[in-house]
């Protein structure tokens, strides 16, 4: 594969507190977060409610102003593009949401809703109606549906329309956020299926975000786990799923209710974390996660970890500090080095 | 435990829907049955009925637009031919519901404390009428009691910093908290049968997380039948002691829950159970083609026909018969027949077809 298709460079992307006079600090949604996708990869981005996967994707296609920070797409700076820029990236990077409904106009028919982003790329008129029903028909729906409104289609139906109305731009990177999780497990299967197949074919890159672990254990190269604005791990999935290092994506990992025995031998010894997620404006002092990590010592609370190089991955957690052998220590286990310890 | 009647026994239940589009038979048919001290899950797809079951079972459907037929019956009484005062005592009192909206199932008006103590003192004693409510209501000793009650359960649920809680407002707690102070409200009366409708499903996993293992104690700790809905099967399989796997508004297929992950024996149940993505990273099986059907014009036949990998001639046209597997479980399917020996279809056949499966054009008429 050749180079990074995207690279996110610590972007920051910071609410302001509402209100004229209000003195609350800004949200914090997304703070620092870095990665790279290279050509035909996946990245798996997971974070729970409030983590700011979805704020990332936003502003990397600019509908968020970015705070700070650096997007390169294909070696160009795309960070707060003006209007000619804009227009061109966007033909390239497209966004897949979560709702497939809200993303259909209820009152275009499907042909219509598919024509408008082939108007507003300047395909000519001739060939609007033929590329319309090649892409329906690569997502997997016959002509029929062309004429059809979005209320008569099904949740699985209304997204493949929305994959199809991405394509039809002949998009070089996909930022799907949460595109299965409004469906049923036995259609969400069917959208994985065609999303990796039209990864293959016109040779996608993408950036999968979800809460969903098992999903990006199956569809993704590359994990990163976010949590308060921060990516805290990231690296390989196989190596992230067979051997997970921070305590935040330990506890993910051990809370998923799976439907195999074998899935079991995955889910580390239960590490529960306390409470719930605290607001993006409240943020805690030093590593985000202290007041919950059950491994939490007084020195979490008082310095902000930076991001490791642990082995195979990044970690952001002090215990890693002077490599893996830090946090079997704080569990006060022997370390057994790089030796997957989940399975 | 098989020795005695069970606690609720639903025979032949369907419910219907008179809507702008035609009559919708949502449910068609189902039995089930919870033992004493049972973890019973009622397990499928957005549309599969599950829903409209439990709302038949406790009588929170109206009567029209609902038709309701079939016995639900309750600890050795049909629930159907109670009169609706006697029925309603029952509610919040031998039977307790939690719903999958934490937030829409408290009132935002009034405190925690508040609606937890009138659950405590009013619960199971139907309607008391505006006078009696309002002398217990402001009957300091009857009021402490009740009080000192829903403390002990805030506690019990693990409700951080109860006292507090107690006048907080449901919209000042966090979806965590609202769905302890919900599971609370539930078992103040010491109800014999629990229905939890995807409970905790709103929350992220690692809070959701907390909720399961928190029932799960609470269903050690405490005598008490539960009948769960849940689309997810992990959580099925790591609360319930027997699974419903519900479809079209039947029931496909029954067993105990090692049983159903292991050896399950309905192509949908296969399907579906193919389709989970693995923690893993076991492949997973194409997914099932189409989509729910149409409750206003159901299939023919078996109602999953039109998306099983099995279909033939003989599933259009009839009604598939209940196939028993051992004691506990049954299927229905008509390919059941098929096999001489071993179980018909395997799960490893039903992964193949679906994986094979191309994605073929979805046909527009009847795969919605």
């Amino acid at each position: 594969m050749s180079g990074p298709v995207l690279e996110v460079e610590d972007l920051k992307k910071h609410f302001p507190a509402e209100g004229l006079f209000s003195s609350d600090p800004p949200a914090k949604a997304v703070d620092g977060v870095s990665f790279s996708i290279d050509e035909g990869e996946t990245l798996g981005l997971i974070g729970e409610s409030g983590s700011g996967k979805s704020t990332v994707a936003k502003t990397i296609i600019d509908i968020h102003e970015t705070t700070d920070g650096l997007i390169r797409f294909n070696g160009q700076d795309i960070t707060n593009p003006i209007r000619q820029q804009l227009a061109e990236m966007r033909s390239e990077i497209q966004l897949v949401f979560q709702d497939p409904t809200s993303c259909l106009n209820p009152r275009r028919t499907i042909r219509k809703s598919l024509l408008v982003p082939l108007k507003a790329t300047g395909v000519p008129r001739s060939e609007r109606e033929q590329r319309v029903r090649q892409m329906l028909e690569r997502v997997g729906l016959n002509d029929e549906y062309l004429y059809k409104y979005p209320h008569e289609l099904s949740g699985g139906q209304k997204q493949r329309v929305n994959i199809a109305r991405a394509l039809a731009v002949e998009p070089s990177l996909l930022l799907l956020d949460e595109p299965t999780s409004a469906l049923d497990v036995s259609v969400q299967a069917k959208i994985i299926s065609l999303l990796e197949d039209i990864q293959t074919e016109f040779d996608l890159t993408y950036l999968f975000i979800t809460h969903d672990l098992s999903l990006v254990r199956n569809f993704a190269d590359e994990t990163a786990v976010m949590y308060l604005g921060e990516i805290q791990e990231q690296g390989p999935t196989d190596r992230i799923f067979e051997n997970p290092r921070h305590p935040y994506t330990r506890s993910l990992l051990s809370s998923i209710p799976v439907t195999s025995q074998q899935e079991e031998a995955y889910k580390p010894d239960s590490e529960s974390l306390d409470g719930e997620v605290p607001g993006a404006r409240n943020m805690p002092s030093g590593c985000r996660l202290h007041p919950r990590c059950p491994h939490a010592t007084e020195d979490c609370a008082m310095r902000h970890p930076e991001q490791y190089d642990v082995q195979d991955r990044d970690v952001r957690c002090i215990a890693y500090e002077d490599g893996a052998e830090g946090f079997e220590r704080l569990r006060g286990r022997r370390p057994v080095g790089s030796e997957s310890d989940g399975s | 435990m098989s020795d005695a009647a069970p606690l609720l026994s639903v025979r032949d239940l369907s419910v219907g829907f008179e809507g702008f589009d035609g009559y919708a038979d949502v449910v068609d048919g189902v039995d089930l049955t919870v033992e004493h001290g049972e973890v019973v899950t009622i397990a499928g797809e957005t549309g599969c009925g599950k829903s409209v079951t439990t709302k038949a079972i406790t009588g929170l459907l109206n009567e029209p637009p609902a038709r309701v037929d079939g016995t639900v019956e309750f600890d050795g009484q049909d629930l159907r031919e109670l009169p609706d005062t006697e029925r309603r005592a029952l509610n919040g009192d031998r039977i307790s519901v939690i719903f999958q909206n934490p937030l829409s199932s408290l009132n935002p008006v009034f405190t925690i404390g508040e609606q937890l103590t009138d659950t405590a003192q009013f619960g199971g004693e139907g309607d008391t009428g505006i006078l009696g409510y309002l002398r217990r209501r402001y009957s300091s000793t009857d009021r402490s009691a009740a009080r000192e009650r829903v403390l002990d359960l805030l506690e019990e649920v693990r409700m951080p910093d109860p006292e507090s809680v107690m006048d907080s407002y449901p919209s000042e707690l966090s979806g965590g908290m609202r769905q302890r102070a919900i599971i609370a409200q539930a078992l103040l009366n010491e109800p014999d049968l629990l229905i939890a409708d995807e409970p905790g499903s709103a929350l992220d996993v690692t809070v959701h997380d907390e909720i399961l293992s928190l029932l799960e104690d609470l269903i050690a700790k405490r005598d008490m039948s539960i009948l769960m809905i849940t689309h997810n099967l992990g959580v099925a399989r790591q609360l319930s002691d027997r699974v419903y796997i519900m479809y079209g508004g039947r029931i496909a297929e029954t067993a105990p829950t090692a049983e159903i992950f292991d050896t399950p024996h309905h192509p949908y149940t296969q399907g579906l159970i193919a389709s989970i993505p693995r923690l893993s990273g076991e492949s997973m099986a194409g997914g099932i083609g189409g989509s729910v059907p149409e409750y206003t014009d159901p299939p023919m036949g078996c109602r999953f026909h039109p998306r099983c990998p099995y279909a033939d001639d003989s599933c259009r046209f009839s009604e598939p018969a209940d196939v028993s597997f051992g004691e506990q479980a049954r299927s229905a399917c008509v390919r059941h027949a098929d096999g001489d020996g071993g179980p018909v279809p395997t799960l490893q056949e039903t992964k193949r077809r679906l994986s094979e499966n191309e994605p073929t054009l979805e046909r527009a008429e009847g795969d919605r």
